[in-house]
């Protein structure tokens, strides 16, 4: 298999909870994945066109691929030109700046949404509520293009709800929370689903993925403390809400950010896992997996090396 | 509220100074660095027609601030490869030197020699040997083909002749993907070695050198792994010739300019030895002085 297959696949894995994230969400996330995927495609070509260097397909398709996994992460409602300002962020400043593929520090498609997230936190998390009204084709247009506000649609996730309850106990919460979450599962499954595809197919290894969610789940049981109002959220809540399952199949599992050496990938693991834990827990922003995973980015290098030199010394002794 | 983000900006300014500050005292560059990185791109012609008497003094003038355009059997890919070292703008070379496309050495027609010894005199590294009145040769392998014997020779028997080429570093080969990275190659590698990391270091002898590229045993296991289908294996046999030869090339520098230097030396030490032979008129005051001093 090649690296654009490997790409490729990736992409079609995407596949299920991509047409759940639709089922849930509405029109709004095939448009930002269509607009992310043209707006990927046209500064892939005007960049090989700088360069003066040919196009690859592996370059082309891991440009989508990030494009693709930046949109998925996005809000239905959110117009096409944060969209592609994303995209752009992503291409540009996370794979571009770099030298293009394979050289890149940072995961592109995190880097996008590190960019959108802090530079228009309000429209980052405003998500439709599931159960209330949707908006019609013709507004929902109209709000992609900017021609019109979203504040009569616009509702939480369940994370956002967990970080804003204001001293509330979790069982309070849960009423609030149950029909958003119940959704979120459904999306959390599909991303399973491609992402026990992707292990089975040997694109993955199920390191990555099984480390970040020991680093995620062990701390969040043990500062379960019963649904208390400084509870921290139960396992079940973070392992299928947010970005966790598409983040520890999709995101972390890219080869190019992650380290090189089998110790590290454990490590690195659990260092995104526990990361998310502390920012969903105590962090500024409701979702962590974006920056935890941006940290840790810069960390790997070292944790190659610390693991490179660890096992160099053991053969010296 | 102003004043508040004043002091943070200046708190780090003053931060960053001190950093920067007490790690340049830490870590004193050493003044020969750039002198001597310039010195081992030089030819080692020793061959002076730069204007400077040897390598070493053009490499010197060159890192205080001299044109990088001056050392014609360098040509045009030393000017080239300054330019971009030095980061100074590439020029064609100094209109006043000849340029020498293809490396030279000398030779002497053996028939027509006189033995006059002024050649060897000349040879800035001693690559001549004969004595008076015998013919005299060039040793091939120590030529540098700088030419300044050819000036001295009365009877204008030097030719300078084509050298051997050298052997042409090898090109990184060509591949149509990038690495992505994926570090399949380094679980697949018998000898634990990280080619994905080998393989970006292919311009970089020193940096492979230290990844461990001799311990590479081409088993080709690497190649049948690499979801890029990058060259592996054939990027590092050209990394191993390449190192040969830029190794072959800095023995032949260094044991140039080891016999320049000796010579040097020689030429120094042998003026400084001289005893000048007395004029008459000199000897004659020193005899009397001798014949004065014994009768008094």
């Amino acid at each position: 298999m090649n690296s654009n297959q490997i790409m490729t696949r990736t992409g079609m894995a995407l596949i299920p909870g991509f047409l759940a994230s639709v089922w849930v969400f509405g029109l709004g996330i095939l448009l930002n994945v269509a607009a992310a995927l043209l707006a990927a495609l046209v500064l892939e070509m005007a960049y090989h066109q700088v360069r003066r260097r040919p196009q690859t397909k592996a370059s082309l398709s891991s440009g989508l691929l990030a494009a693709v996994l930046l949109a998925l992460c996005l809000p239905p409602m959110l117009p096409f030109g944060l969209v592609v300002f994303g995209v752009a962020f992503a291409l540009i400043f996370g794979k571009f700046v770099y030298g293009g593929l394979g050289q890149n520090l940072f995961n592109p498609a995190m880097v996008g949404y590190g960019g959108l997230i802090l530079s228009s936190p309000l429209l980052m998390t405003q998500w439709l509520p599931e159960s209330g009204v949707t908006p019609s084709t013709l507004d929902l247009f109209r709000i992609k293009i900017g021609l019109q506000s979203l504040d009569g649609y616009t509702g939480a996730t369940a994370l956002d709800l967990l970080r804003n309850r204001q001293g509330m106990t979790l069982s309070e919460y849960w009423q609030l929370a149950e029909p958003v979450f119940n959704d979120q599962i459904l999306i959390s499954l599909g991303y399973l689903l491609g992402g026990i595809y992707l292990i089975q197919a040997r694109i993955i290894s199920f390191k990555l993925p099984l480390a970040m969610l020991i680093g995620l789940l062990v701390p969040s049981l043990f500062l379960y403390d019963a649904g208390s109002s400084s509870s921290l959220g139960s396992p079940w809540l973070h392992g299928l809400a947010g970005a966790t399952m598409i983040g520890a199949f999709f995101i972390i599992t890219d080869p190019v950010s992650s380290p090189n050496t089998t110790q590290g990938l454990w490590i690195y693991g659990l260092l995104v896992g526990g990361l998310t834990f502390l920012i969903r827990g105590f962090g500024a922003y409701p979702d962590g997996l974006a920056f935890a995973v941006l940290l840790s980015n810069a960390a790997a290098p070292l944790i190659d090396r610390v693991v490179q030199l660890r096992s160099e010394r053991a053969q010296n002794r | 509220m102003i004043l508040g983000y004043l002091m943070v900006l200046l708190g780090c300014a003053l931060l960053t100074f001190g950093v920067v500050y007490f790690g340049q005292r830490a870590f004193p560059q050493t003044p020969n660095v750039v002198e001597d990185l310039i010195y081992r791109t030089l030819p080692q012609t020793q061959c002076a027609q730069c204007g400077y008497p040897g390598c070493r003094p053009y490499a010197a003038a060159v890192a205080k601030g001299e044109a990088i355009n001056r050392c014609p059997p360098g040509g045009e890919a030393l000017i080239q490869t300054l330019a971009e070292m030095l980061n100074r703008p590439a020029s064609p070379l100094a209109s006043e030197l000849k340029a020498v496309p293809v490396p030279l050495i000398a030779r002497i027609q053996e028939s027509n020699c006189i033995g006059c010894m002024l050649c060897i005199k000349a040879c800035p590294v001693d690559a001549i040997i004969g004595s008076q009145n015998l013919m005299h040769t060039v040793i091939e392998s120590e030529c540098t083909g700088c030419e300044l014997c050819l000036p001295p020779c009365p009877v204008d028997c030097i030719d300078l002749i084509e050298a051997d080429s050298p052997c042409d570093l090898t090109l990184r080969p060509e591949s149509e993907e990038a690495c992505i990275f994926c570090s399949d190659c380094v679980t697949a590698c018998p000898k634990s070695l990280t080619p994905q990391h080998l393989f970006l270091a292919f311009d970089q002898p020193e940096r492979s050198a230290e990844l461990g590229l001799s311990e590479c045993i081409e088993c080709t296991l690497c190649d049948q792994i690499c979801p890029s289908e990058l060259p592996l294996t054939e990027s590092f046999k050209r990394m191993k010739a390449n190192q040969r030869i830029i190794a072959q090339a800095a023995q032949t520098a260094e044991a140039t300019e080891q016999r320049f230097l000796r010579r040097e030396t020689r030429i120094q030490t042998a003026a400084a030895t001289l005893k000048v032979r007395p004029k008459p008129k000199d000897a004659l005051a020193l005899i009397a002085q001798i014949k004065g001093g014994s009768g008094s």
